[in-house]
């Protein structure tokens, strides 16, 4: 499937480079959002052991926001 | 030529008689003239008034106002944001300008939207472009604080990207808007920007903060790309007033 492009104010189909640039962007956007969800797990699953230590909210928001 | 356009800003004297194309240049109230250099030409010569503080002009060729302050033309009404360029898109992939920034002006801004119908769920990238070339230099640095649905903050910082990542749209996204400043894009240096955008699809709903391009470049357009799907909105960027 050929992807569109807005080229400054025109719609039309990608060239063969565009469409080359366009996986590459996207490719380094999947591995910022998988390192992103990565940092969330991160996050919940030290919230998750620091309620079973019986902190406080207010004491795991100040460890780990 | 315009039906108002005039050569000369003639100056009377007590008894004279009027030809009707003296009384027609008189009936436009302001004298428009073709060009600077005509407006130039019609003050001050043998019957013409001379050029003094208050005088009014229009120009044809750049459909202008300017008043004269006593020393130089100026513009009427100049308005501290400036229009550059803007357009619609419909069920794209990117979305480029370029020739936007020039080193007429400092700083500019963009606003971009997407406003009906997104396919797919994904994030929205922001990269600098120059000479109609993409920057996919790894020089995207990027600090932003997200506030979620629960009220509670989520920071997002990346250092080092091929691009800034810039907030998600999900399926039938409609409200997705993001509004960049961006400082001294057209010159030799380090550019940085501050950056506010709103969505509705993740739970993180709004988000601002900084983004700088690490090396010292000069950026004439940009390109915004969505990480899957397509997207259907607009854009506008203005220029902010030197002075």
């Amino acid at each position: 499937m050929t992807h569109r492009i807005n080229d400054n104010g025109i719609d039309r189909d990608m060239t063969a480079e565009e469409e080359t640039a366009l996986d590459a962007v996207r490719a380094e956007m999947e591995t910022q959002a998988a390192a992103a969800d990565d940092l969330l797990r991160t996050r919940a699953s030290a919230r998750a052991k620091l309620v079973d230590l019986g902190l406080s909210e207010t004491e795991i928001a100040a460890l780990v926001g | 030529m315009g039906a108002n356009q005039q050569t000369s800003v003639p100056a009377f004297t007590a008894g004279q008689v009027l030809t009707a194309q003296q009384q027609t240049e008189i009936n436009t109230g302001i004298p428009v003239f073709a060009d600077s250099t005509a407006r130039t030409a019609a003050f001050g010569g043998t019957g013409e008034k001379v050029l003094a503080e208050g005088q009014y002009s229009y120009l044809e060729n750049t459909n202008s106002t300017e008043v004269y302050d006593g020393s130089s033309w100026v513009a009427v009404g100049a308005s501290a944001l400036t229009f550059i360029t803007g357009a619609s898109f419909s069920a794209v992939s990117s979305v480029t300008v370029d020739s936007c920034f020039t080193s007429t002006y400092q700083n500019y801004r963009v606003i971009f939207l997407v406003t009906a119908s997104a396919t797919g769920t994904g994030d929205t990238a922001w990269q600098y472009r120059a000479g109609g070339a993409t920057i996919s230099t790894s020089n995207y640095t990027r600090g932003l604080i997200g506030i979620s649905s629960g009220g509670s903050f989520d920071g997002n910082y990346g250092a080092g990207g091929t691009s800034f990542a810039l907030g998600s749209t999900g399926v039938g996204e409609s409200n997705y808007a993001m509004t960049l400043d961006i400082y001294r894009p057209q010159q030799t240096t380090l550019t940085n920007a501050f950056v506010t955008n709103m969505q509705s699809y993740s739970s993180t709903t709004p988000r601002y903060g900084t983004l700088q391009f690490t090396a010292a470049t000069a950026f004439d357009g940009f390109i915004v790309t969505r990480s899957s799907g397509t997207m259907t909105g607009n854009y506008r960027v203005y220029a902010y007033a030197n002075s």
